[in-house]
């Protein structure tokens, strides 16, 4: 062996366990330190570190408030154990002593029983043999008989037969006994059986009660035992059984874009918000447990992220209509569904600023609204914001895309699949919303697909378009409208509208007659000015335009110049009688003008009066009330003429408009209108217009003229304008030959070419045509001349007016909104909504505007300011045709959320097919009903589903208010109560006062078609859940029956209140005193006609409070507590039932022609 | 034997407890004053129900809203403890009586315990209707044709003031206060009332008018002692 020589290394090998042994400790220090961040839950604030798994600390948090609620329905359940115990043990003492008592006089009983079958032997035994003794004599009688040995054994024989009468006698008797004492014992075996049943299910509810105790500690112990909680959860060994642990919902059917694919969404929010799907205790067992002052948790009361679900009627709990086991979080919420960080799951706050914060241990919680702050505190103005970022140290996670709802927006989520349907429960901030932007117009420049809302149809066999419209009651031009290519064939889908909007202002064409140049150029500078809560926006004035008056100004002008160049201008008569203002406002107070308009109110601060807030939240009664404008101030604006003619027939003026006919007398219309226009705003009269500039004029000009032409030619062109003009002064019919400069030659070439075929080849139908032709185009050049002459006949400043005024209408998109000559097909200018709440905050323009980047801030800043987004910029990166257009809406705080809320949910979230995307076919009619009944606002005098009765907050006394439509869905329902065919003509000619003629507020004609009071009717009777088409009833009344009715209609005084045969109180209703007209009840004479007779016998006589809360009309009792005098107690066997079915008929009999004792029947389809 | 006497002192203090409270002897009296000239009483109108017109045909019926005594009191006052009262007081057996008669109420103002039965009585010769308007129980409207049975009713939760109106006779109306117990009283035609009965203890005490609204005072009563409270309603600015 050679010595080998001692390697030599390029290192020190102790110097290297050195360091590897330092290396081996810092490696187990990091590893520790690893360890204990991921399983402490708290901040390790000195180095800086965020626990990742906070979530365990909020498990186990949870876990105390569930063992404190535990222990609290342990000692709860202990007491009513107690209390149920002493209750318990108190009846079972009872029983067993009543038990006792039955026993013994069973015993007894038995013991009588058996007394009288011992005697009974007996006797039966004497029977046997004196019957034995009998039939020996008898037989041996017999036999002598036969010998003709007659001798005096015939006495013994009767003898012997009497005898055994006798006993038969006593058996009969001990068998009546007998049978008496088996009753007597069957009862007492029947009592005791009960009493033992009585005694085992007292024995059993103890055991129960015990029971109920033993539940609770079990699971308490298991959350309480510490060497459990601390071993399971330790790490390492944490995955086998741990107690805090990753959970979620896999919501199957609902998925998350991940860019060009979708998953499911997996929400983890339960880890921490563990207390989400708890219930409350019932308030009865709240205060139940108040009163015995054992401790209670309540779930809804508990910090975040504990806090129960508010809404679990409707969300979160299995029997909900959206149960968390299906739906998840995130689909309503949005967030990142998986994330478990407080911050990057997308948490966001509110945005208000609120001073109600208080710092409690190092925390700032927002005190309730009805929360002291705690001694000594005092409360901070802060947002939620700066609470979370304090607290929780919240950041935007900014790569978010759908960060979570801020609580304040979150009914957004529900536009995502309820586009069609209204009246949302829990959904109130959305549909104040939606109805906020229908009537503020905003979808008329901003294209917005949520609110065109649409059923779809599948193409059946055999049907056809025409057909198809009509099964839908929906007008065939909607219908093409929505579907321009569609082709009818089987499988093909439709698109059938449920909402058709209308442009929300008024006509403009005729203007000239209604309004003066000056009033409108007030209005346009500032609408709010003379009516403070006009849903016209504000156009100039604002960020942008402020600093040009002159401006301005010059633009004003040039619209009105144009609205008023181009008007139509017929001349209105004036009102044919003279008005008395007095007897105006009488009746603007009482015919029902109030449902719709205010005259001085400020809607803003208006609120029903407590007695309705059942029935509408000041956000309904406001909507309701502003249904029409503000009266305040009409004499300003418009004159007597005028408004004389409107009221007489608002369609003349303005086909579309809602304003619905009142039916006024001459002389009403004229007291009106002498009373509406003597209102006048003072500050709009005295307010002084300044001239416009004419340099600021012409150089407008020439700005709109260089859009299209060089700085040169435009120069030129101002005094050349007429070309450009004279299409604004023919109907609107003509404007494609203006469009189209080389149309009318071409067609008067084409006159010419059928004329010379006409001529040369004799050809007739070529003449027709070519003279049609010729006819029309005469009319045409007619109306060009003419329209050439008006234009030449201006001078030139007002054609530059109009000039100017025809390029600012196509700027600022007043035809939007506004009927405009020359603007019938022009498209909406702004940008489409449909998909804004997807829009990426990136691609949104702050400008130089300092508030927070995210959606919602954005556009709330747009809705107060809209145009602060160009300050800093004007003049300097952009000119003034380059300037933002939105105007200034007049909103409020509360209505700009409502208003966002119903932006920000128009999302381009895409239904997986599971979810149901379309209404049923009765959901579909009824939303088409709910429509028109909000159009119309049918609401703001009548009751209708629970929601309405606007006109009563006006001062209207109860029981003159108009009847109700339909309240809770117990209550009365307009679809039971009268027969459609009534109703249809009702809808579409109210008659004035014939069912109830006390009533001063008329029923207005709205001028429904059949198709609208169809749907109507239609939605009436689904509404009410009756059968539809209607039924005829089956049932007619007898002879007899009908007298019984006259009797109690006459015995009940019926027509003390009830109107019969033009008659009431006994005299004609013309000669009722006004004061006694109140006490009147409907006209009974149209009950045969109008009353459906289910309704009658089931519903309204039988309990007509619960039909409709104070009702005048009383409850009989008709059966035989009915005085004999009016109807005797053996008449129709006193059976309340028949009775009423009796006077049901006789009331429908009233008036009814002759031979017809029940209702017409009625068609589904009207003529 | 000292020890029976504590035990026999025990016993006849449970005994006095048990003993229906002998001393809950308190009184609140008083009376209600009307200020200013009374105003006359308004006639009637029946007009519209001839039957009920003939049931006045000699001298026409006045309303009972504000009826002002000879001696300057109000009458028609309800006057009740608010609140203060601890202990529960079963309703009395007898029934409380309300009947239409010449088709005006009788009573016009009274006062019953929850649940203590009310019968409401038709003498007249019509059709009257009771319709109940309350404020926490559950609305009624019965018919009771002439010669109808009476009709029973009970309230189940105390209810400040119930008004009952005829819808066939629209100047008929009545006021019931039902309170959880029966320290109430109603001021007659000279004006005082006086609650009995009462536990010592601090009390809120109401007179309540239809008209004129209602006033409040706040009384310490002690065990046995009459206090009295007197209310002044002055006529209202029409």
């Amino acid at each position: 062996m050679r010595n080998q020589p001692e390697t030599k290394h390029a290192y020190s090998i102790p110097r290297l366990n050195w360091w590897f042994l330092f290396g081996s400790a810092l490696f187990l220090v990091a590893a520790a330190a690893m360890v204990w961040v991921d399983y402490s839950d708290g901040e390790i604030s000195w180095l800086g570190l965020r626990a990742d798994r906070r979530w365990k600390f909020y498990q186990r948090e949870f876990y105390n408030f569930e063992k404190k609620r535990l222990t609290a329905d342990a000692k709860a359940a202990q007491l009513r154990n107690e209390e149920g115990f002493t209750k318990l043990t108190a009846d079972l003492a009872k029983v067993k002593a009543d038990l006792v008592k039955q026993q013994d006089n069973e015993a007894k009983l038995r013991a009588e029983l058996d007394g009288l079958n011992t005697k009974a032997s007996l006797v039966t035994r004497e029977f046997t043999i004196e019957k034995a003794t009998r039939d020996e004599v008898r037989s041996a009688y017999e036999a002598a008989l036969e010998r003709n040995e007659m001798n005096n054994d015939v006495d013994e024989v009767k003898k012997a037969l009497r005898r055994v009468k006798a006993q038969n006698e006593i058996v009969d008797d001990l068998d009546r006994d007998k049978q008496k004492a088996d009753a007597a014992v069957a009862v007492v075996e029947a009592n005791l059986n009960a009493i033992v049943g009585q005694k085992q299910a007292l024995e059993k509810s103890l055991q129960r009660m015990a029971g109920s105790v033993s539940l609770i500690t079990k699971r308490l112990k298991e959350l309480e035992s510490p060497l459990v909680q601390g071993v399971v959860n330790a790490p390492v060994i944490e995955f086998a059984l741990p107690t805090y642990k990753v959970e979620q919902i896999v919501a199957e059917k609902h998925h998350t874009d991940v860019n060009f694919t979708t998953v499911p969404r997996v929400d983890r929010c339960i880890m921490c918000h563990k207390g989400i799907d708890k219930k409350d205790l019932p308030p009865e067992e709240i205060s139940w447990r108040t009163k015995k002052k054992v401790d209670f948790i309540e779930w809804s009361k508990l910090p975040q992220p504990y806090t129960s679900h508010p809404n679990q009627d409707l969300f979160v709990a299995d029997n909900s209509p959206h149960p968390a086991s299906t739906y998840g979080c995130t689909v309503c919420h949005w967030g990142w569904d998986r994330e478990t960080d407080f911050s990057r799951a997308g948490h966001t706050p509110n945005a208000e600023e609120t001073n109600s914060y208080v710092e409690v241990a190092g925390k700032w919680a927002k005190l309730a609204e009805d929360e002291d702050p705690p001694k000594g505190v005092k409360p901070v103005a802060m947002t939620e914001r700066m609470a979370w970022q304090k607290n929780y140290h919240w950041f935007e996670e900014e790569f978010n895309v759908q960060p979570m709802r801020a609580s304040q927006y979150v009914q957004a989520s529900c536009l995502k699949c309820h586009t069609e349907q209204t009246n949302l429960k829990g959904g109130d901030k959305l549909d104040h919303g939606r109805r906020l932007v229908e009537q503020l117009g905003c979808w008329s420049c901003h294209k917005m697909k949520a609110l065109e809302s649409y059923s779809i149809h599948k193409v059946k066999e055999g049907e056809d378009f025409a057909g198809i419209c009509n099964s839908y009651d929906v007008d065939p031009a909607e219908v093409l409208k929505l579907n321009p290519s569609v082709q009818i064939k089987v499988g093909a889908e439709m698109q059938i509208p449920i909402r058709t909007l209308r442009k929300v202002g008024p006509n403009l064409q005729k203007v000239a007659i209604k309004d003066t140049k000056e009033w409108t150029r007030k209005w346009l500078e500032n609408p709010t000015a003379f009516r403070p809560n006009t849903y016209m926006p504000r156009f100039w004035g604002l960020d942008n335009n402020i600093g040009t008056p002159d401006r301005n100004n010059a633009e004003i002008n040039a619209i009105t110049e144009f609205l008023f160049n181009v008007s139509e201008t017929p001349v209105l008569p004036a009102p044919p009688v003279a008005g008395n203002a007095e007897h105006g406002k009488t009746l603007v107070d009482n015919v029902g003008c109030l449902a719709c308009h205010v005259v001085g109110d400020n809607l803003l601060s208006l609120k029903p009066p407590a007695k309705l807030a059942k029935f509408m939240d000041e956000w309904q009664y406001r909507r309701f009330r502003s249904q029409g404008p503000q009266l305040a101030g009409t004499g300003s604006k418009t004159d007597k003429n005028w408004l004389y003619a409107w009221l007489k027939d608002p369609k003349q003026y303005h086909p579309r408009t809602k304003m619905p006919n009142l039916r006024l007398s001459d002389q009403e219309a004229a007291d009106i209108a002498e009373y509406l226009t003597g209102l006048r705003n003072e500050a709009t009269d005295k307010q002084a217009l300044a001239p416009v500039k004419e340099q600021v004029l012409n150089d407008l000009t020439v700005e709109y003229l260089e859009i299209t032409l060089p700085h040169v030619e435009a120069v030129e062109k101002v005094n050349k304008l007429d070309d450009l003009i004279e299409k604004y002064f023919v109907d609107e019919s003509l404007t494609e030959y203006y469009e189209d400069p080389g149309l009318l030659a071409r067609k008067l070439a084409q006159q010419a070419k059928l004329q010379k075929k006409a001529d040369e080849e004799f050809d007739d139908a070529a003449g027709v045509e070519a003279a049609k032709l010729a006819d029309k185009l005469t009319k045409v050049q007619a109306a060009m001349k003419a329209a050439k002459d008006k234009v030449a006949a201006l001078a030139q400043e007002q054609k530059q007016n109009v000039f100017l005024g025809s390029k600012l209408i196509s700027r600022y998109g007043c035809f939007a909104c506004h009927d405009i000559r020359g603007y019938a097909n022009a498209k909406p200018i702004g940008a489409e909504l449909s998909e804004w709440g997807s829009k990426p905050v990136s691609k949104l323009d702050f400008g130089l505007v300092e508030i927070e980047h995210n959606r919602e801030s954005w556009i709330l800043q747009k809705l107060r300011a809209p145009r602060s987004y160009d300050l800093g910029r004007i003049g300097v990166t952009r000119k003034p045709q380059e300037l933002l257009k939105m105007p200034k809406f007049n909103l409020t705080d509360e209505q700009r959320e409502q208003v966002i809320t119903v932006v920000i949910g128009m999302t381009d979230e895409k239904l997986t097919p599971n979810e149901p995307q379309h209404l049923k076919p009765a959901e579909f009619q009824i939303e088409r009903g709910r429509w028109l009944v909000k159009e119309n606002n049918c609401q703001g005098c009548h009751l209708v589903e629970g929601r309405g009765w606007a006109i009563r907050g006006t001062g209207i006394p109860a029981g003159m208010e108009p009847p109700m439509i339909s309240g809770t869905p117990t209550q009365l329902r307009q679809g039971q109560r009268t027969q459609p065919d009534w109703l249809f003509h009702f809808l579409k000619a109210p008659p004035t006062g014939q069912v109830r003629p006390w009533l001063k507020a008329r029923m207005p004609t709205f001028g429904f078609s059949d198709a609208e009071a169809n749907v109507l009717v239609r939605y009436f009777a689904l509404e009410g859940n009756t059968q539809f088409p209607y039924q005829t009833p089956t049932h007619r009344a007898t002879a007899e029956e009908l007298a019984v009715g006259k009797k109690l209609f006459e015995g009940l005084s019926c027509v003390k209140c009830h109107i019969v045969d033009g008659k009431a109180l006994g005299k004609p209703l013309a000669e009722i005193p006004e004061e006694d007209l109140g006490q009147l009840a409907p006209n009974l004479s149209l009950a045969h006609s109008r009353l459906q007779r289910d309704w009658l016998v089931n519903k309204w006589l039988v309990d007509p409070l619960s039909q409709q809360p104070g009702t005048r009309m009383p409850q009989f009792d008709y059966g035989t507590a009915l005085p004999a005098k009016i109807l005797p107690p053996e008449v129709m066997g006193g059976d309340a039932r028949k009775r009423i079915e009796a006077l049901a008929d006789y009331v429908l009999s009233l008036g009814a022609p002759v031979n017809i004792e029940t209702p017409v029947a009625s068609e589904k389809k009207q003529p | 034997m000292k020890r029976m006497k504590v035990v026999s002192y025990v016993a006849a203090m449970i005994l006095a407890c048990g003993i229906a409270r002998a001393e809950d002897n308190a009184s609140i009296s008083g009376k209600v004053a009307f200020e200013g000239d009374a105003p006359k009483a308004k006639k009637l109108k029946m007009d519209a129900d001839p039957q009920c017109a003939g049931m006045h045909a000699d001298k026409p019926a006045t309303s009972e809203e504000v009826v002002v005594n000879a001696n300057g009191t109000l009458k028609n006052v309800f006057v009740y403890v608010k609140s203060g009262v601890t202990g529960t007081y079963e309703a009395p057996k007898t029934p409380v009586m309300i009947d239409q008669h010449g088709c005006q109420y009788r009573p016009h103002v009274f006062g019953m315990q929850v649940k203590q039965m009310l019968v409401i009585k038709n003498s007249d010769d019509t059709l009257h209707n009771i319709h109940a308007l309350p404020n926490n129980n559950e609305e009624f409207n019965k018919g009771q044709p002439a010669t109808s049975a009476d009709l029973k009713k009970t309230f189940l939760k105390a209810d400040v003031m119930v008004k009952f109106k005829c819808d066939v006779h629209p100047w008929m109306t009545a006021y019931v206060g039902v309170l959880e117990h029966p320290f109430y009283a109603v001021t007659g035609d000279d004006g005082t009332f006086s609650i009995k009965g009462l536990p010592a203890g601090d009390y809120e005490v109401e007179a309540w008018h239809e008209k004129y609204g209602v006033q409040t005072a706040k009384l310490k009563v002690g065990a046995g002692e009459a206090k009295t409270a007197d209310f002044k309603f002055a006529k209202a600015a029409e």
